[in-house]
């Protein structure tokens, strides 16, 4: 095959994919594309082609993946409302919120004021501010093996995988596995794993676990 | 950095971002493809001056050069060239805009002898107490605003105490340089999850506070640790 180098470029980024783009240059006599220059990309995840402006060469460029180990880590937070009354500590006798703040089963509200007839803060309340966080893993991989435990726990109560982020056990939170994303590459797999943080009370054991 | 036969430094440019956050890139010149991709995997896992590599790029020419950037990252420190006393953290006061119900406003029990109140249809009436046409007839909402109070650095180690208190009232908001909008009256701020992004052998995390509404502060019923704690995970 009748072909010349004309140089390239790569990159590896801080989840350890590795992209190379390969160009070469392909004589042409009549301006068509040689054939050898679509036979050649059959090695590549992508290849792309164009005639330079004398029209004597076909530029083809080829891109190929590789993965080289690194890992990245980001922990985000996101918040909510809640329906005040899933509140963990809506019901607690005595010295709950319902209590304290004058609930109204019938109607499902707060009245306006206090026990004590003082102008009651909730009234109107009908939400309060959750908040969860949501942990990710992104890594390229060779073999989908290389994860450890990709497909496991799937929406079920689970620890995040972290190797980067050293996260505690918080005794009144837990975590819940995402699903996986996972887009293959040509030879290597592009990975991103997700744990949510639950709310107060943690998720519920009957039915995520 | 592994540089074969032909190969050798070009040059290196540093940069501390007002986080912290202290960036490497070193060029270097190869021979080849081969030898430039051979150097960028053998960096994998390597530190340089303490910052760990975080990725490479490389472009070649059609004579076989190839000019390929190193990247390092890690965090500043005192041990690092004349770093100014602002690196390393970046507050932030973000004010916004919210419309809130109008029964939640701290002047609601003013507003209430002055233009009336249907408890049954959770309204104002269309005429105020002497008669008159209500100008808050129809009214159901209140503009209010909320404020996040957030403070963005670097750090070696994730700090332990980061994860404690998630979603709780903090009454002690570490401000640095920017003064408290909330010391002289009865508002309180809410510690939100904590953002964590990994750089390098660093961590860069911002952590954000919310400013309660004006009357009594984020109420301890719903947003103290003892409230929020009442069901331990092992009971759910």
């Amino acid at each position: 095959m009748s072909f010349e180098i004309i140089g390239g470029s790569f990159t590896l980024d801080r989840t350890g994919l590795f992209t190379q783009t390969d160009r070469y240059a392909f004589p042409t006599s009549d301006g068509s594309l040689p054939d050898e220059a679509e036979s050649f990309g059959a090695a590549y995840e992508e290849s792309s082609f164009s005639v330079d402006e004398s029209g004597a060469f076909w530029v083809g460029e080829y891109r190929a993946t590789d993965a080289q180990g690194l890992i990245s880590e980001e922990l985000d937070f996101s918040m909510h409302e809640e329906p005040i009354q899933s509140h963990p500590n809506f019901l607690t006798e005595g010295t709950g919120i319902a209590a304290v703040y004058k609930y109204d089963s019938a109607s499902n509200s707060f009245a306006k004021t206090k026990p004590d007839g003082s102008p009651n803060p909730l009234y109107g309340c009908t939400s309060y501010l959750a908040m969860t966080a949501t942990f990710r893993k992104q890594q390229t991989v060779g073999n989908l093996d290389e994860v450890s435990g990709l497909f496991d726990n799937i929406s079920k109560i689970d620890d995040p995988n972290a190797d980067l982020i050293d996260i505690p056990t918080i005794t009144w939170r837990n975590w819940l596995k995402l699903t996986p994303k996972v887009t293959s590459r040509a030879g290597v797999f592009e990975v991103s794993e997700a744990w949510m943080l639950s709310g107060a009370g943690g998720w519920n054991s009957k039915i995520y676990a | 950095m592994s540089l074969t036969d032909g190969s050798f430094l070009l040059g290196e440019k540093r940069s501390i971002d007002k986080t912290g956050l202290y960036k490497i890139s070193r060029r270097a010149f190869f021979t080849s493809k081969a030898a430039a991709v051979t150097g960028t995997y053998r960096e994998v896992g390597n530190e340089y001056d303490e910052a760990l590599f975080v990725g490479a790029g490389g472009t070649g020419d059609e004579a076989g050069n190839w000019i390929c950037t190193f990247n390092y990252e890690k965090v500043a420190s005192s041990r690092d060239d004349n770093p100014s006393v602002d690196i390393g953290l970046v507050e932030e006061l973000d004010f916004s805009s919210i419309q809130s119900p109008i029964q939640t406003s701290p002047n609601f029990a003013t507003l209430v002898s002055t233009y009336g109140w249907d408890d049954a249809t959770q309204s104002f009436p269309k005429k105020n107490s002497v008669g008159d046409d209500s100008p808050l007839y129809g009214t159901t909402d209140f503009l209010s605003y909320s404020c996040i109070y957030r403070q963005t650095q670097t750090f070696s180690e994730i700090p332990d105490s980061i994860f404690d208190h998630i979603g709780t009232i903090d009454d002690n908001v570490p401000f640095k340089k920017i003064r408290d909008p909330a010391d002289s009256d009865e508002r309180t701020w809410l510690y939100l999850a904590p953002k964590i992004a990994s750089r390098g052998n660093a961590f860069q995390i911002t952590q954000e506070w919310m400013l309660s509404g004006f009357g009594t502060g984020w109420i301890p019923e719903i947003y103290s640790q003892d409230s929020l704690s009442v069901l331990q995970t092992s009971n759910n």
